[in-house]
């Protein structure tokens, strides 16, 4: 059994397929994240040019509500396939899986209300 | 898997290409899933309105965070085109061209080496942020 049927295996084929998936759209949506950050926006990231980026057009706002859970998503299920290789007992990962969940979810919600008032939105 | 495992894994067993590229890959992939929560933290000062959140951005413009995110933009850099390498390998059936693969993964780092130390290293020491 190859390395890959061993992971597929172990951490079922959505899990493994999704890491995969959620990955080539981060190396996609980082590039973008970090050059817009450190290229285009340089020596000026503040309030004015991150709002005025944000809020001109509909990209950045498609871009952002698939960017945050994406990240979160690669990091959570990067992190269970970490937890998986130490064999925890059921219990233990039912408890991990729910933390894991409610964790994600809620960092996915703080990052969309850490956004919203750089995208002018006051509701 | 214990964490002296992956050490022994690493330095007295074989050390192949996969051996070095699978441990870097988990521990550059726990620090960036750190590293997301006081990003985000940081990103959630908006909430105290544009002046609060500017004197947040300007703290950032220190060298020491200037180094911090050279550091960080490099851990990005060979996680990405190490896992784009996995992605590569378990998807297209290159297991024989495993030191290639690992070569053109380790050439885009360098690319993001050389280019983002054009970029970090001046601000890192200049002495005006």
């Amino acid at each position: 059994m190859t390395q890959t049927q061993n992971t597929i295996e172990k951490r079922g084929l959505f899990a493994w397929l999704m890491q995969r998936v959620s990955g080539v759209f981060l190396a996609y949506a980082l590039v973008i994240h970090l050059w817009t950050v450190n290229v285009v926006n340089q020596g000026e990231l503040n309030w004015q040019t991150i709002s005025s980026r944000l809020q001109d057009g509909n990209f950045w706002f498609i871009y952002y509500i698939l960017f945050i859970p994406a990240v979160i998503y690669h990091a959570f299920n990067g992190l269970w396939s970490i937890v998986l290789d130490y064999n925890p007992s059921p219990a233990k990962q039912r408890l991990l899986v729910w933390l894991f969940w409610t964790g994600g979810i809620g960092l996915t919600i703080y990052g969309y209300i850490g956004l919203k008032p750089l995208f002018g939105v006051t509701l | 898997m214990s964490l002296v495992r992956h050490f022994q894994r690493l330095f007295l067993s074989q050390k192949s290409v996969g051996n070095v590229s699978w441990l870097l890959h988990r521990l550059s992939g726990v620090a960036l899933a750190i590293y997301l929560v006081p990003h985000f933290f940081s990103i959630h000062s908006s909430q105290q309105g544009a002046q609060l959140f500017d004197q947040e951005m300007n703290v950032y413009t220190a060298p020491f965070f200037k180094f911090a995110e050279f550091m960080i933009v490099m851990t990005v850099a060979f996680h990405m085109f190490n896992g784009l390498r996995i992605i590569a390998l378990d998807c297209f059936n290159l297991a024989g061209h495993q030191k290639l693969l690992f070569g053109l993964a380790m050439s885009g780092c360098a690319a993001v080496l050389i280019s983002a130390s054009l970029l970090f290293v001046p601000q890192i020491l200049s002495t005006t942020p």
